[in-house]
């Protein structure tokens, strides 16, 4: 039972990574901007698939302040205000340097 | 005691209006568009013809949401949901935030209640079908037990009070309490009647005049990269127009998360009353009580403990075991007896193709106390928009 355990953590290690926010990204990505997307695919696992926002990436600022806020007040979020600020940097150096995300930016 | 709170809530409501609406509308409006497709393919290996005792084989789910900010404190949310019951409006309402521990939610909505309904979407959940107590239609053998406890998502019209208050960046409390038109069934029932909740004929409002109330609380504890969550959640009121026959809904729920790995756990249980009729004897398969008296109430109980496990950033693994419980009279035409349960047990995985689609395969074996046991496996392709 420990070594299952301990193998699932081991897994959950691997894929716990923010590269999924981060495809498509041409620029190097500092390190404080991939430990606030470690943050937000942790955050954002609670309720969905990480997959839900990079889909949604090259909505702009306006629109994800708006989702990331709706998302802090949904029950039982984990995501505190100060948290939210972390996860809208990770989101602002996405907007910023995805190279293939979506059209409609505004 | 219920008018009351009614006009108590119309009243806040109308004064939290006024206080948002000069702010709210002075800023800059945000609309956005999400949504979410499913198609589902259910085969049950054991039966020859699956669709006696399951909606087996292809089913859609659709779910189609725009939501405007009005500035900080006003949105307005609409989804159109596709099911096996058609085109509902999943949500149609306004939330008016005062601050993070006061807002309002008024219009058509899913009222707060446990954990899974926050995740009922199926692009949200790694599982085609809903756990046991949340079932709506996808579970085998559900006319014989008219679904599960509570199914998911719940959605009827209302208001609804909430928020959140964090006493520390760990220490996080949620609450909520509202008032809702409830469940619905005709005078002489035995148990909800779900078509009525989704009926033109029956007309979309309360059948009784009388809101059915409830509340939820949860609290979270963070600790680095782990989450505890635990909560409790009631609802209770009476569904036949005459408001002879009550019920009572409560819930509870844990969740642990480690990184990314999920141990959900819940339990909700339904207290409910049926109506005797003028020949009890007649009506129901089992006699009086020691005491000469037919007992009114069934009890229903459900529960489910879920681990998920992300192995890639494409494949996550899901195990899980989940059952429900009735106890009490049933009618004579029941397959039912006074003291019925099934358990399920589930392995499945979600993989992730491109973009938020994904595919997803599970297995079920499914152990009746009443029915021969019963495996069900699922092929689903999900994403989200």
């Amino acid at each position: 039972m420990k070594r299952l355990v301990l193998a699932c953590a081991a897994l959950a290690g691997c894929a716990d990574s923010p590269r999924g926010l981060l495809t498509g990204t041409a620029s190097p990505t500092p390190t404080d901007v991939a430990q606030a997307c470690a943050l937000a695919t942790t955050k954002c696992a609670r309720c969905h698939p990480i997959d839900r926002v990079v889909v949604s990436r090259g909505i702009g600022m306006g629109r994800w302040q708006m989702y990331v806020n709706q998302m802090r007040l949904k029950p039982s979020s984990s995501i505190s205000p100060a948290d939210a600020d972390v996860i809208l940097r990770c989101l602002r150096f996405v907007e910023d340097a995805c190279v293939d995300c979506k059209q409609g930016r505004t | 005691m219920a008018q009351l709170w009614g006009r108590a809530a119309v009243a806040c409501v109308v004064v939290t209006v006024a206080l948002a609406a000069p702010r709210a509308f002075a800023d800059k409006t945000e609309r956005n568009f999400a949504g979410s497709i499913q198609l589902d393919y259910m085969a049950i290996p054991t039966e020859s013809v699956g669709r006696d005792i399951a909606l087996d084989a292809a089913t859609a789910e659709v779910s189609l949401k725009v939501t405007q900010d009005f500035g900080d404190r006003l949105t307005a949310s609409v989804k159109l949901c596709v099911g096996c019951h058609g085109v509902e409006t999943g949500m149609a309402f306004f939330d008016l935030r005062i601050s993070d521990e006061l807002s309002f939610r008024v219009g058509r909505f899913t009222p707060q209640f446990g954990s899974f309904p926050i995740r009922h979407d199926p692009a949200n959940h790694r599982t085609s079908d809903k756990p046991l107590p949340y079932d709506m239609g996808r579970m085998l053998r559900l006319t014989d037990w008219n679904m599960g406890v509570m199914p998911s998502p719940w959605v009827d019209n209302g208001v609804e009070l909430s928020g959140a208050h964090f006493f520390s960046e760990a220490v996080q409390l949620d609450y909520a309490a509202y008032a809702i038109g409830g469940p619905r069934a005709a005078n002489d029932a035995v148990d909800f009647d779900y078509k009525l909740s989704r009926s033109g004929e029956a007309y979309y409002v309360d059948n009784n005049s009388r809101p059915t109330l409830g509340a939820h609380l949860a609290l979270n504890v963070l600790h680095g990269s782990t989450t505890v969550t635990g909560g409790a959640s009631g609802m209770f009121g009476t569904y036949d127009p005459l408001n002879k026959l009550h019920f009572q809904v409560a819930g509870a729920h844990l969740i642990f998360q480690v990184s990314r790995i999920f141990l959900r756990t819940e339990y909700v249980m339904r207290r409910t009353e049926m109506a005797l009729g003028d020949d009890p004897a007649a009506r129901f398969k089992y006699g009086p009580g020691k005491n000469g008296k037919y007992d009114p109430y069934f009890l229903k109980q459900g529960f489910y403990a879920e681990l998920e496990v992300p192995v890639t950033d494409r494949l996550d693994l899901v195990a899980r075991w989940d059952g429900l419980r009735r106890q009490g009279n049933v009618l004579r035409t029941s397959e039912l007896r006074s003291d019925s349960a099934v358990l399920r047990y589930t392995l499945g995985g979600s993989f992730k193709v491109r973009g938020a689609t994904r595919i997803k395969l599970s297995g079920e074996l499914y152990d009746f106390s009443d029915f021969a046991n019963e495996i069900a496996i699922h092929l689903a392709l999900a994403g989200a928009l």
